[in-house]
Parts: structure tokens; C-alpha cells; sequence
């Protein structure tokens, strides 16, 4: 008996390991390689724009700071997930690796899988303890970080979609919703049935906005098609991504779309014969033949500036929300379904979103239960987008209750 | 593709209930021997990684199934070498079969300048049977329209029934499961035999993690099984240690998971995590009534000396 209670300690301590071991290494092949660049190119006129536009507050900082390589600084960024996810996570991933071409000298930590909660408040706690310069928090921080960055004045923490700002804490997000808008136009484009299936997350403001968006660009092709969602209640679950898949391929749908993270649903539509747009990555090497295009996160040159301003002395707090226009949101390459004819509409709204004279949320527009939600002649303006949208508009098929 | 949206939905299920059938196999034949391996969900990710490793690397679906199995029976290994030779705890050995299937497989997929998690899985896999047989309405998809795997799958339930029930060495590891002192009396070797089979039960759900990671999703993603081993284990007392209705059961809980979001797009909302409890609170049910009559729990229950060890001399 003895000798049996024996093994069950070796055991444990050998289960404690192996399980710290993938945790860490989740982390560890980011270090050496660099393979955010093969995944997506992104060559699109979005890049072009000049990333300084994104935050105004900060008047050329760069001439006044002596040009530095980051040396002597450090910064952390914090995934919700593992690097390699293919979606959300791989998006910041690649923004890091821009950071480090840009700042060679720069001190980059990167800590993965840290869920929102009291274990983020920890991570917040250590890194700030630790003296880390700017933490980037990646993923809905915001409650975490707050009072992390009360206590801590010296370090400064930005989160995605955050929505209030302190002396040291500022918060980012990019307008999903002008690359869904393209994506939309596409696939009201493609489909034949004239339904559309779109496994989502959460219906929360985010996805319902991209959503709604999504949605205008397929009925501006297609009047007569519906979008159907499913929400699956994780961002990140390939089965239940599959699944949902199946299940919205068996109701007819002939183009999925997804606000998720796994090549899953990407995987369905390749096998069953449908098209597939992606969701911030390209999974054209997964859905060869059914994949049609994505929009894509570009966070590197904000980050890149933030870290600058930083370093310059110059730093605000800010609440910067960039579309488009800004440069936060570029796309993937085009699959083989794509017309020259689509890419050409696609190509003529991107550069009038750009330059200011197309809005896709123009007035009027009406909820899928027949409330006017934005009136005739009126709009969602681009500040107070991140407030919208806890309706789902006309075309949707689901509810967000 | 005129098909309706219930034979659809057979499909699906069919596929998605696979994975969790092999599992379920090996899980009956290790536990007729006596042994609890409650890490069917760790052999199953380590199974999944090394298949899926093995799909990208050589193309041939064969040879990753083969992989994935004996990566599953190796992990299982240990647990026959604590369950059966040192004779610990075998919930304890299995549970920790877990964390360690889920650590290595993690480690392993994201590991390296190239880690497979960002790898393209390059095996296509075909349906066997020609498109005459499969564009019969309805029979035809629900029937004949499957990957090999899955009439492999078929073959395998009959061939596992018809050795528990119709040959000697069945007998023997049914034996060996009930009374292994009886058996030991009788000649068998309990130990040989309960190695055997906790390594064919690893081989199950390590091929089940495979057809999961290589043909159900297409990817190898960290912790892709989200579940569907414990199911899996549920799904072997429901079915009470038979072959052929742990067939039906892998797909009645196969169709629950697309049931979910069938009923979502029909307008019903049902949680999908009530719909996830439905296979464990099945197997609460079933095993509520089957325990309730003692004339029943011998006739359905569970291999008389199940998850305990054997040892001679401790009689």
C-alpha cells in the first residue's frame, strides 16, 4: 500500500508538469520564429493609411524623442488564448511581431491564456510589480487592469474595447464592421440560396455591429437573402464550431460566415461544397476551394505608436477606434470564386469609406422584429459605433435573446 | 443536395457520433477486463496530435488512425502499469491520464518552428461507395454515403460483439472482468489479459481522436475533444458494456450537439450547455433505474469486479 501511495505522488507531480509544460509552450514558439507573414498578406490601399491619424492627441512625437529602439524599455502583452488560435489571438500575434521589427531593442514579454477574471488581475499585478512599462492587454480586460493600474501609476495598460480611461490605462478597438461590410458584399454575391449561415460568439454589441454590417452588404447584392446566425457561447470551440456548421450547411445555407476563432467552420465548408468567409485570418490553405475572403485586424502600427509615445514621454490616454480609414482593418487575399465584377464594387466602397463618402449605416434601418432603429436621413455615427448594436437588423435570421 | 434538413442532420451525426464510438469500443473492451481507465479524454487529445501529426506528415489516413491508436495505447499503458501491476487507485490513474494526455498533446501541437496547430491537414478523405448508391434519396447519405472509417467503425462493433458473446477468448476476458479469481483458478492469466485489453481500450479512443482531429474538424486545435471522452465514458454504461448500443448511443449523443443548433436556427431556444449535461444526465438516469432492481443491475451491470485490482494473494 505504501509503495501504491508512492506512485500516485510521482504521478501527480508528473501530471503537474506535463500540464505546465503546454501551458508555457503555448507561449514559447513565438520567440524565434516570426511566422506571422506567410498567413497574411496584407497589400491592400488599407495599409497605406497613415497610422498616425489613429490617435490626434499625440502631435508629432516622434521628432521631439530621440529615435529609440526600445532599449531600455519593456513591454507585455496579455492573450486571453494561445498564439497559434489562427484568429483572434494569431491578429495580435502578427501586431506583436510588427512592434519588434519596429523596435528591435524593445523588451517583449508574452503572456498567453489569461482569462478575464481574477486570474488577469494577477497577471496585471506581476507584470506592473515587475516594472514592465506598458502592459497591452488583448483581449476584455478593462474590469481587470482598472484598479492594477490604479495602484500602479508607472505602468501603463491598454485593453481592447474598453470604455473609460485613466491618467495610466487607455483602450483600443477596430471597426469590425467596415471590412464585414466588404465581406458581405461578397457573399451576397456568391450565394445561391440566399441563405447565409454565421456561427457567432456572444450577442454582444461587437458581433451584432459586424453582424449588422455583414448583413447590409448582403442584401445591397441580394435583396431577398437572409443571414442566419447561431451564437455558440465561446469564441473559441471547434466542436461546437463544427457542429454549428453542420448544422446551418443541413438548413441550406451555401456560404458560411463566422465571428470565430478555429479553421472549424472553415473545414465544414470545404468539405460539404460551400463557400467560406473567414473570420481576421486567411484560411484559404484549409478551404482552398471554398474560401472567398475575410477582413483582417492590422494592430501593429497602433501598437507600434503607442509603444513610441511611450517611450517619447508623450503617452495619453486615449479611446482610439479605427476603421478602414485608420488602417486597423485590412483583408485577406481573395479566394477563386472571387469575380473581377465583386472585387471591383468591393474595391470602389472601401476607397469611399475611406475617404468619407459612403456610409453603409445610413438611415433608414430597421431591427428584424420591425423597429426603425436609425431613422431615415440618419446614422450610426463612427464614435458612438461601439455602443451599437443589441438588435439584429432586417435579413438576420435569430435572436439575440 | 435536395436532401431534407432530418437526413442532413442523420449525417451529421453519424460523423459526429464516430469519434466518441471508437472511444466508447475500447472503453467496453477495457472495462469487461475489469479495469477502469477513466482517461479515455487524454488518450483520446494524444491519440489526436499523434494522428494528426502523422495525417500531415504522410498523407495516408490509414497510417495516422494507426499512429493515433498506438499513441493512445502507449498513454493507456501507464495506466495498465499502475491499475493492474502496482494496483492503485484506478479512478485516481485515470483521472491523472487526463492532465497528462492534455499536457503532452498540448505541448506537442504548439510546439516548434512549425507547431501543427497551425498546420494544414492534407488528408482528403473520400466517400467509399460509388455516387449511384449515394444519390438514393435518403438511404443513400444516411447509408451509403460515408467515409471508409466509418464502415470500418461498423465492421468493428460487430466483429467486438460477436467476440464478447460467441468465442472462447471473450468468454475469457468476460470471465477475468467478473470473477478473476475464478478465472485465475481456471487457468487465465488476469494480468495478460487485462494489459490486453487496457491497451486495445487506449488504441479506441487514440483512433477516435484522430478521426475527430483529421476528419470531423480538419485541425489539430489544443483540448479539440472539449468533452467528448467523458461522453464517451458516460456512453459505455449507458449502453451497458454492448457493442451495439454503444452504437446507437454514440449517435443519439452525436445528433445532440447539432441538435442544439438546429433547434437555435428553428427559433427554439434551448442553452446549449443543457443540451451538453443531456448525454451525463441520460447516463444519471439509466443507471438510477437500472440500480433500482437489483435483477436488473446483474443482468446490465456493470463487469462484477470493474475497478478493482486483482492480487492473488490478497484473497
Amino acid at each position: 500500500m505504501r509503495r501504491a501511495r508512492w506512485f500516485l505522488v510521482v504521478l501527480a507531480v508528473f501530471a503537474f508538469v506535463a500540464a505546465a509544460c503546454g501551458d508555457d509552450d503555448a507561449a514559447a514558439p513565438a520567440e524565434p520564429a516570426a511566422p506571422a507573414e506567410p498567413a497574411e498578406e496584407v497589400a491592400e490601399p488599407a495599409e497605406e493609411a497613415p497610422m498616425e491619424e489613429e490617435a490626434p492627441a499625440e502631435e508629432e512625437p516622434m521628432e521631439e524623442a530621440a529615435p529609440s529602439d526600445g532599449s531600455g524599455y519593456s513591454v507585455a502583452f496579455v492573450f486571453d488564448g494561445f498564439l497559434d488560435d489562427g484568429g483572434w489571438n494569431t491578429t495580435h500575434n502578427r501586431a506583436v511581431e510588427e512592434v519588434r521589427a519596429a523596435l528591435p531593442g524593445l523588451d517583449i514579454q508574452l503572456v498567453t491564456e489569461i482569462s478575464p477574471g481574477p486570474s488577469a488581475t494577477n497577471a496585471f499585478e506581476d507584470l506592473a510589480e515587475a516594472g514592465v512599462d506598458m502592459v497591452i492587454a488583448t483581449g476584455f480586460y478593462q474590469p481587470d487592469a482598472e484598479p492594477v493600474a490604479a495602484a500602479y501609476p508607472d505602468t501603463i495598460f491598454l485593453t481592447w474595447a474598453g470604455w473609460t480611461t485613466t491618467d495610466n490605462m487607455g483602450h483600443f478597438d477596430g471597426a469590425t464592421e467596415d471590412g464585414r461590410y466588404l465581406d458581405g458584399l461578397i457573399a451576397g454575391s456568391i450565394t445561391e440560396t440566399g441563405i447565409i449561415g454565421y456561427p457567432a460568439g456572444f450577442p454582444i454589441e461587437e458581433v451584432n455591429r459586424a453582424l449588422n454590417a455583414f448583413t447590409i452588404g448582403v442584401r445591397e447584392m441580394n435583396p431577398d437573402a437572409v443571414v442566419q446566425v447561431v451564437y455558440i457561447n465561446s469564441w473559441y470551440d471547434p466542436p461546437a464550431e463544427q457542429q454549428a456548421a453542420e448544422a446551418l450547411a443541413n438548413a441550406g445555407a451555401d456560404v458560411l460566415a463566422h465571428e470565430l476563432n478555429s479553421p472549424a467552420v472553415a473545414s465544414v465548408a470545404e468539405s460539404r461544397g460551400l463557400n467560406i468567409i473567414g473570420y481576421s485570418s486567411d484560411r484559404s490553405a484549409e478551404a482552398p476551394n471554398a474560401w472567398l475572403s475575410s477582413f483582417t485586424f492590422e494592430w501593429g502600427g497602433y501598437y507600434t505608436n503607442q509603444i513610441k509615445t511611450m517611450i517619447g514621454g508623450t503617452w495619453e490616454p486615449a479611446l482610439s477606434y479605427g476603421g478602414l480609414a485608420d488602417g486597423f482593418i485590412g483583408n485577406a487575399p481573395y479566394g477563386p470564386d472571387v469575380t473581377d465584377d465583386m472585387l471591383a464594387l468591393v474595391e470602389e466602397r472601401r476607397q469611399q469609406i475611406i475617404d468619407g463618402t459612403f456610409d453603409y449605416f445610413a438611415g433608414p434601418l430597421v431591427d428584424n422584429e420591425g423597429n426603425v432603429q436609425v431613422a431615415d436621413g440618419g446614422t450610426i455615427p463612427f464614435g458612438e459605433r461601439t455602443l451599437c448594436c443589441l438588435w439584429l437588423i432586417e435579413g438576420i435570421e435569430g435572436s439575440i435573446n | 443536395m435536395n436532401d431534407t434538413v432530418l437526413v442532413l442532420s442523420v449525417v451529421s451525426a453519424i460523423v459526429a457520433g464516430t469519434p466518441i464510438l471508437f472511444a466508447a469500443l475500447g472503453e467496453i473492451l477495457t472495462e469487461r477486463s475489469g479495469v477502469m481507465n477513466l482517461g479515455v479524454e487524454g488518450m483520446m487529445l494524444i491519440g489526436g496530435v499523434t494522428g494528426f501529426w502523422a495525417g500531415v506528415q504522410t498523407g495516408n489516413l490509414w497510417l495516422a488512425l494507426l499512429a493515433g491508436g498506438l499513441a493512445g495505447a502507449a498513454l493507456s499503458g501507464i495506466h495498465a502499469l499502475l491499475a493492474i501491476s502496482l494496483r492503485v487507485n484506478q479512478i485516481v490513474s485515470g483521472l491523472a491520464l487526463v492532465i497528462v494526455g492534455g499536457g503532452l498533446s498540448a505541448f506537442w501541437g504548439s510546439s516548434g518552428d512549425d507547431p501543427l496547430i497551425q498546420s494544414f491537414n492534407g488528408v482528403r478523405v473520400e466517400p467509399l461507395l460509388p455516387e449511384a448508391l449515394r444519390d438514393l434519396p435518403a438511404v443513400g447519405p444516411i447509408v451509403f454515403g460515408h467515409d471508409p472509417v466509418v464502415y470500418v467503425s461498423w465492421l468493428i462493433v460487430a466483429a467486438a460483439a460477436y467476440f464478447l458473446y460467441r468465442t472462447t477468448p471473450g468468454l475469457s476476458l468476460r470471465a477475468v472482468g467478473e470473477d478473476p479469481a475464478a478465472a485465475d483458478a481456471a487457468g487465465l492469466s488476469v494480468t495478460g489479459i487485462r494489459y490486453l485489453f487496457t491497451l486495445v481500450g487506449g488504441f479506441g479512443a487514440g483512433v477516435g481522436g484522430v478521426y475527430l482531429a483529421l476528419v470531423v474538424l480538419g485541425t489539430w486545435q489544443t483540448g479539440m475533444t472539449a468533452g467528448a471522452g467523458w461522453i464517451a465514458v458516460a456512453l459505455v454504461i449507458l449502453a451497458g458494456w454492448r457493442p451495439w448500443l454503444a452504437l446507437a448511443a454514440s449517435y443519439v449523443f452525436g445528433a445532440l450537439r447539432t441538435l442544439g443548433f438546429t433547434l437555435q436556427i428553428a427559433g427554439v431556444e434551448v442553452p446549449s450547455d443543457f443540451l451538453n449535461m443531456i448525454p451525463f444526465v441520460v447516463t444519471f438516469l439509466v443507471v438510477i433505474v437500472v440500480s433500482a432492481n437489483p435483477e436488473r443491475a446483474r443482468r446490465v451491470g456493470a463487469p462484477a469486479s470493474l475497478g478493482e485490482p486483482y492480487s492473488r494473494e490478497a484473497r
